[in-house]
């Protein structure tokens, strides 16, 4: 039996699962894939590239390895093997220079696998990762002093509703 | 994730269409267009790089090129102003299995001639053309232009290899100029079984000075024409601005008085063919507005000369970017002119850039500004 963990936005596109069974014995990683897409049509294309190959910014987890490599799919399976599939992390970095949860390496973070941590904690951390990749914040320029409200109405939207918008809630 | 609010339209109502790094929003007002309605963020986390509204036949469907650097590509439609989006289980923008080459992201969209009204077009980078002719159902890559000889040659810009800018002729719907960072202008006459570069006297500041008039090859960042003349062009490059009044086979340089030539939006009065808006940048090492004033600049006849507009924009520390697709017109009369930063302010204009009003700050850096008037 083979396992395949995935994150938050993949569940998307598997009923809301994060943990996939597949009970044959796959021979190597791309088999494995395989059968995911024909359970879970959608997450291919989420995953794979028109050209099959692995997009950039997704990391494969074999157990506690990190397979990034060209032969990512040919991989072999053993018995009883975990899939971990997340999206990497780049920048987010703190002061150190290190992820919150992961190392940068060639511009990439990479995550800790399921294994290495128990599933409370990597589920907790593994959240702060993604949240911190959705709300990464970007440079803000200090607000020049003379740049003020004559000439832009107020700095948020939520604000900027009351004075010149109207808000429709759904 | 942020609470999402939607807007209303009726027949007649200006609609915003704001692309941003980190999501999109949508703009409403009645002809006025004083007071506008904010709706959104829609695909927050996504950056979306083109959005269209379709009204043709009867449709009220906006498309939105959703882009992602873990998830990829893909066309998303609304058929009720952005409170519904569709995610295909099977993304729609594919090159080819044969193809030597994937998706990175999508680019632009745009409608095809009058009498095809299921037609729409896609430019993609790495650059290539998608056509759909249901309406988005179904979509293929337009193989004369991804077969060219010249493409294995053409060079990412600064944002990309990218196909960026898709004009189609109405008066001919077999020809079309497309633009790509960095190919330069191509037209085809023949409904896209084959294309041509079109740039001379286009200038490639990037080149030495012995190869800076290459037949291909320009970074152009934007071409437009008018409906009414469709055979004269206008195209802001990376350094140099232009005109072509001959189909773009020849192009002059018409960068008389502005601050600097160099910039990436530019857009046409709708209701004059010599009526044109841009708003230049300092430089491509220094990509904000010159002197830190937010201008926009008007020529009304046809690049001859150009006046700045400044009543209503911030005229001292703006550091602004407008990018290629920032700067939008809507079509009524006097046009509304809308333009988005890259610091995420949005303004526009109700009298055709004479006076300027701030429509929304703080928002995600804008890269894409459309409009649409509700039918």
């Amino acid at each position: 039996m083979i396992t395949i963990n995935i994150s938050g936005f993949l569940t998307d596109f598997t009923g809301g699962r994060s943990v996939i069974t597949i009970d044959a014995s796959p021979a190597t990683i791309g088999d494995a894939l395989s059968q995911l897409w024909q359970m879970y049509p959608g997450v291919r294309d989420r995953v794979l590239t028109e050209r099959g190959e692995i997009r950039r910014h997704v990391n494969i987890f074999l157990d506690d390895e990190n397979i990034r490599r060209k032969e990512l799919l040919e991989t072999e399976l053993p018995e009883s093997s975990e899939i971990t599939i997340l999206p990497s992390v780049s920048g987010g970095l703190n002061s150190e220079g290190t992820s919150r949860i992961g190392t940068i390496v060639n511009g990439l973070m990479f995550t800790l696998p399921r294994k290495s941590l128990p599933g409370d904690v990597y589920d907790a951390l593994s959240q702060r990762v993604l949240d911190s990749n959705s709300n990464r914040t970007r440079y803000e320029a200090p607000a020049p002093a003379n740049l003020t409200n004559e000439l832009l109405p107020q700095p948020s939207i939520t604000e900027h509703t009351t004075h010149h918008l109207k808000s429709n809630k759904s | 994730m942020p609470e999402i609010n939607h807007v209303d339209a009726n027949s007649d109502d200006v609609v915003l269409l704001v692309g941003t790094m980190k999501g999109a929003f949508l703009f409403s007002s009645n002809k006025a267009r004083t007071d506008w309605t904010v709706g959104g963020p829609y695909f927050p986390g996504r950056a979306i790089y083109a959005l269209i509204h379709d009204q043709r036949k009867g449709r009220n469907r906006l498309w939105a090129a959703v882009n992602s650097p873990h998830w990829g590509s893909y066309l998303s439609s609304s058929e009720d102003l952005g409170r519904k989006w569709t995610e295909p289980e099977a993304y729609n923008i594919k090159f080819p299995e044969n193809a030597d080459t994937s998706l990175k992201q999508i680019w632009q969209i745009e409608e095809g001639h009058a009498d095809d009204p299921d037609t729409l077009f896609c430019g993609v980078e790495p650059a290539a053309l998608f056509r759909s002719d249901d309406a988005g159902e179904s979509w293929s890559l337009v193989n004369g232009l991804f077969d060219h000889p010249h493409r294995p040659q053409w060079q990412p810009g600064g944002g990309g290899l990218c196909l960026h800018t898709i004009l189609q002729d109405p008066t001919n719907k077999q020809r079309m100029h497309i633009a790509i960072s960095t190919g330069g202008v191509y037209r085809t006459d023949d409904g896209g079984k084959t294309w041509n570069a079109r740039n001379v006297g286009v200038r490639a500041q990037f080149l030495p000075p012995d190869q800076r008039y290459p037949e291909f090859g320009q970074c152009v960042h934007k071409i437009v024409s008018h409906p009414s003349n469709p055979s004269r062009l206008f195209l802001q490059n990376h350094w140099g601005l232009y005109r072509s009044d001959d189909g773009a086979d020849t192009w002059t340089d018409i960068a008389n008085g502005v601050p600097s030539d160099f910039g990436f939006a530019l857009e046409i009065d709708p209701n004059d063919a010599d009526t044109v808006f841009i708003v230049p940048l300092e430089s491509d090492e220094f990509r904000c507005t010159p002197e830190a004033k937010l201008r926009v600049y008007r020529t009304r006849n046809a690049g001859e000369s150009w006046e700045p507009l400044e009543n209503g924009l911030p005229q001292e520390n703006a550091f602004e970017t407008i990018l290629r697709d920032g700067m939008s017109s809507d079509g009524l009369n006097p046009a509304g002119l809308y333009f988005g930063t890259r610091n995420g302010k949005l303004f526009g204009s109700n009298d055709a850039g004479e006076s300027w009003q701030a429509i929304a700050e703080g928002l995600p850096p804008i890269v894409c500004v459309k409009t649409s008037v509700i039918i």
